[in-house]
């Protein structure tokens, strides 16, 4: 009786183990596929086809226009560091500085006015993006 | 009589401030050109009536500490400048109303800085081009091993085995109190795109990773960089 009622428990305790051991395969394959997987992720945004800058945040119009703006400064005070002068017109910034002048396509819509050592841009229709005015100052964007 | 004293008086002064001005200029010059060739100086005034009302310097290709720059130009508003010291060829702004600094370093001036580097650390058979994408730095670069620091190498041969490390890296570039850092966006090595966990890695690591330096006799900090289609605009 006691004999069987051992081998009883050691039957029972190597099913329990094989159980144990198909759990802890199973884990072991899916740590191994999740291994694989992210490898196999990582390898394929690594071909040179990915060798691009990440995407820039699109910005909505009104946070567009300062963006913009911020970058027009920015390569005035490039351009005046290398010739000691403002540009004549917003279009000598490019390519040197700007590879495109934002709003270029859009005529009349910066106003851009340089002075010997200062200059202002006014959007004329500041309205577009909400506002009522937009205007830089030698590199201070004021807007109301 | 009277007309032709008139004359001769607005006469002497228009000469004296012609003189004046022309003298500022070569005064400055000669004041700097024992820091940097003459040819490379070029000193631009602007006056208010008798008042220099601005005050523009700029020195072509001079080395801010590891950097080549292609342009620094130091702008002063109302500056009042120390004679005494201009005539024995010192430069010095007693007091002015405004200062500012602004560099230019071109993707050639950032190239010549990583090959520099790699020199200074003996490293061979590093390879690398860069492009500036705005706002980020693009970078493609390819380097034996070998030559890797054994602590980066530690970090990454963990992760990315092979006989020569080689890929893409795209980073956006800070300064602070004229101390240079970099955050990485993106890298790929050695086929494999790197995880963030890498990245801030040697992110805290090594930034910030170098400075630059003042140009003489001037004294200032940088604290903003923009990068742009072809430069990279520092400013105070």
């Amino acid at each position: 009786m006691s004999e069987s009622n051992q081998n009883n428990d050691n039957t029972n305790d190597k099913k329990t183990f094989k159980k144990l051991m198909k759990y802890v395969l199973l884990f072991v394959a899916l740590v191994i596929v999740i291994i694989l997987a992210i490898g196999g992720y990582l390898y394929y945004k690594g071909g040179e086809s990915n060798y691009v800058p990440p995407e820039t945040e699109e910005l909505s119009s009104n946070k567009q226009i300062i963006s913009d703006l911020e970058t027009i400064s920015s390569a005035l005070e490039s351009f005046y560091t290398q010739n000691l002068a403002y540009p004549a017109s917003l279009d000598e910034l490019s390519p040197d500085f700007i590879e495109k002048i934002p709003y270029a396509d859009e005529q009349g819509l910066l106003k851009y006015e340089p002075q010997e050592d200062s200059y202002t841009i006014t959007v004329t229709k500041p309205e577009k993006f909400d506002y009522q005015q937009i205007k830089v100052e030698n590199g201070e964007i004021k807007t109301n | 009589m009277a007309k032709l004293k008139l004359i001769s008086i607005l006469l002497i002064l228009v000469i004296n401030s012609v003189f004046l001005r022309a003298d500022t200029k070569t005064k400055i010059i000669d004041a700097l050109d024992h820091h940097y060739k003459r040819s490379d100086i070029t000193v631009k005034t602007i006056f208010d009536g008798n008042t220099l009302k601005k005050l523009l310097i700029r020195i072509n290709n001079p080395s801010i500490g590891p950097i080549t720059a292609d342009y620094v130009t130091i702008a002063y508003d109302y500056p009042k400048l120390d004679w005494k010291r201009l005539l024995k060829k010192r430069f010095k702004v007693k007091s002015h109303s405004g200062f500012s600094v602004s560099v230019l370093v071109s993707e050639t001036g950032i190239k010549n800085y990583f090959y520099s580097k790699a020199r200074q650390y003996k490293k061979k058979g590093f390879e690398i081009s860069v492009d500036f994408k705005p706002p980020y730095v693009e970078c493609k670069y390819n380097m034996p091993a070998d030559q890797l620091s054994s602590e980066s190498a530690a970090i990454l041969s963990k992760y990315i085995p092979g006989n020569s490390f080689n890929g893409y890296a795209v980073f956006n570039l800070s300064v602070r109190n004229n101390a240079l850092s970099a955050s990485s966006q993106k890298v790929i090595l050695n086929h494999f795109l790197l995880p963030n966990v890498i990245l801030s890695k040697l992110q805290n690591r090594y930034n910030p990773f170098d400075s630059v330096r003042p140009i003489a006799p001037f004294n200032y900090k940088l604290n903003k960089l923009k990068v742009q289609s072809k430069y990279i605009l520092f400013s105070n």
